[in-house]
């Protein structure tokens, strides 16, 4: 019981896979312009984490270690390809707009590097467990991220008008760096600092340690 | 989470009231900038200067004084001007209320009414800048126990001078707070940033609110009045459309143009340029340097000229005066933190600045004041220059010490 709360819960906040293990940065830069393109990519990576996790578990004991990337690269890029293929047959439109990026989960370091530390030494049950769990600790910053792009980018969410823009004669003027994707760098920072402050766990040991008092032999 | 564990570090002091650490780093910056000693001390090991980081601010704002007053007179100039050719005899809102009440008038001659009228554009500007920055700072300060900033000032007063007059006030808020916090406090405060605070501010506006804030409607305020700037005019149609708009190369040199409020004149950049060396603040290597870059770069497009682009043909002492070129150059390629700090390193970065601008300016049509992007480039390269020009003195210096110890 801990350890599926453990494998479904850490990747939330604990373990991010962007904010703690900074990786999987390219996706959340590049499509978190707007909402509907973020969720649409929080599923297509979600379940292609799962299903790669659950297929890289299932033959972990048959892997020789020295083909081992190879084999999971095929796995991941089968998955991948299905994902696109099933939103070119139900929804047209977003696969046209998101394809490019859809194909790139395949270079999503979240996907191999959860098969690489956790499915290649784990039963099958709790891999499952833990790309769902990666998959929404993705989605969690990009969908963050993609609300604050678009509501201050465009002043409307999905659609929906949530603030007024000046040129429809109202009071909000969009922010055209939120459209562009320095932004998301900046924002994914912010919740960095924040969630670091929060948790100082989280915080790397500098680089350059200057001594303290009592290693330098004063008190 | 406490709000201190946010920001930083800090240790705790027992005993301390709140109030206390609120007024503390106030109280330390009154002292310094009233009580800095005078007394001076030539030998080693303890060297005694009167300059301090405090005083070294404070000279980039008194440099900047020729350039406030003339820009605030060509402020209230062309408004004025901007007035009698729309026919208008008053304004709306309260800086009315004052010329009007006060008796100062709309008179475009009147140099002392044109200063005024430029004055009250440029007051709210300088304040909001100077009090959301001092927002900031007051909060890094009390979290991590240090004094105040010692850029405070001077970062709010170049952020406000740079700004076109027609800006709204919010977004001044919020383009200082975007300088203040991620151009310096995050990176320690004055003396540890990567480039300049205002013109990061600056740089965020024009990328987030370019029309707001760069429309061709703000640079005189008038309302429902439009001019675009000479800059704007170069890229469109090259030196015809300048020269068509009835604008001199003495115009733009002395000031009389429309602009930011405080960057118009080349003659006060001038002035500032000259205290500045003279007192030491800046390097006058940086300086020359750009102006090296910028005719050389001049000269290479103008050779590539052909019927590619007006902008092309541009000869370079119009480069000089046009834009925010001599500003940039004076008040934020000599930055002394951002900047290259060894003197190899202040010709190769004044050189690098002064060729991007050029190249960003004729190439590229849209982002076309380019001094904000060139020193916001070579500023980040600051660091390798420096590596390398030290490295190379280690290598010579080494070569001749085997020279020496083999012969």
């Amino acid at each position: 019981m801990v350890r599926i709360r453990q494998a479904l819960l850490t990747p939330l906040i604990d373990e991010n896979p962007v904010t703690f293990q900074i990786l999987g940065i390219c996706s959340a830069v590049a499509i978190t312009t707007s909402l509907y393109s973020a969720l649409v990519m929080s599923l297509a990576l979600t379940s292609v984490l799962a299903y790669s996790n659950v297929t890289i578990s299932l033959m972990r004991r048959h892997l020789p270690r020295s083909v081992r990337i190879i084999v999971q690269m095929t796995v991941i890029a089968s998955g991948v390809i299905v994902v696109d293929e099933f939103l070119q047959a139900f929804a047209p439109e977003t696969a046209r707009t998101l394809s490019v990026f859809v194909g790139q989960i395949v270079t999503n370091c979240i996907v191999l590097g959860r098969a690489e530390s956790f499915a290649a030494h784990n039963r099958v049950g709790i891999s499952f467990l833990d790309g769902i769990g990666n998959g929404m600790g993705f989605s969690l910053i990009l969908i963050t991220v993609a609300i604050i792009r678009e509501l201050f980018g465009t002043g409307s969410l999905m659609q929906v008008e949530i603030f007024k823009p000046v040129i429809d004669g109202g009071w909000f003027e969009p922010n055209a760096l939120a459209l562009l994707p320095p932004s998301a760098f900046f924002i994914i920072g912010f919740i960095i600092w924040g969630v670091r402050s929060w948790k100082p766990k989280q915080v790397e040991r500098s680089d350059f340690q200057p001594l303290t008092d009592h290693e330098m032999g004063h008190e | 989470m406490t709000p201190r564990g946010l920001l930083g570090k800090h240790k705790s002091g027992a005993g301390e009231s709140r109030l206390r650490l609120w007024v503390q780093p106030w109280r330390l910056m009154l002292e310094q900038f009233l009580y800095s000693s005078t007394s001076l001390n030539h030998s080693a090991p303890h060297i005694r200067d009167a300059s301090s980081v405090q005083g070294m601010m404070n000279n980039f704002v008194i440099a900047t004084i020729p350039c406030w007053l003339i820009g605030l007179w060509n402020l209230g100039y062309q408004s004025n001007l901007a007035m009698v050719e729309m026919e208008l005899t008053m304004l709306p809102g309260w800086r009315a209320a004052i010329l009007s009440g006060w008796g100062i008038g709309y008179d475009h001659g009147n140099v002392l009414a044109c200063f005024a009228h430029g004055l009250l554009y440029f007051l709210p500007i300088f304040l909001v800048a100077l009090l959301v920055s001092s927002f900031w700072d007051a909060i890094f300060s009390v979290v991590r126990r240090r004094p105040l900033d010692e850029g405070l000032l001077a970062f709010a007063w170049l952020f406000a001078l740079i700004l076109p007059a027609g800006v709204p006030l919010y977004l001044v808020g919020i383009g200082i707070s975007f300088g203040m916090v991620m151009g310096k406090h995050i990176y320690g405060g004055s003396g540890r940033y990567l480039v300049n605070p205002a013109l990061l501010g600056l740089i965020f506006l024009w990328f987030a609110y370019p029309s707001a804030v760069f429309g061709a409607s703000s640079w005189i305020p008038i309302p429902g009045f439009e001019q675009t700037s000479a800059l704007d005019l170069a890229a469109a149609g090259g030196m015809e459309a300048v020269l068509a708009s009835g604008l001199s190369w003495w115009d733009l040199f002395l000031g009389v143009r429309p602009g930011p409020i405080g960057t118009t004149s080349v003659l006060g950049c001038l002035l500032g340029a000259v205290y500045m060396i003279v007192t030491g603040t800046v390097s006058w290597r940086v300086l020359c340097g750009v102006m090296l870059g910028v005719v050389a770069a001049v000269f290479l497009f103008n050779s590539l000229a052909g019927d590619a682009s007006e902008m092309f043909q541009i000869p370079w002492t119009w480069h000089l005066v046009l834009g925010g070129l001599a500003f940039g150059t004076v008040f934020f390629a000599t930055d002394p933190v951002a900047g290259a700090l060894t003197d190899t390193g202040r010709w190769a970065f004044g050189v690098l600045v002064g060729l991007l601008v050029i190249v960003i300016r004729v190439t590229n049509p849209v982002y076309n004041e380019a001094i904000l992007f060139a020193v916001f480039l070579a500023s980040l390269f600051a660091p390798v220059i420096d590596f390398f020009v030290i490295e190379l003195n280690i290598r010579r210096r080494r070569r001749r010490l085997m020279e020496l110890t083999d012969g």
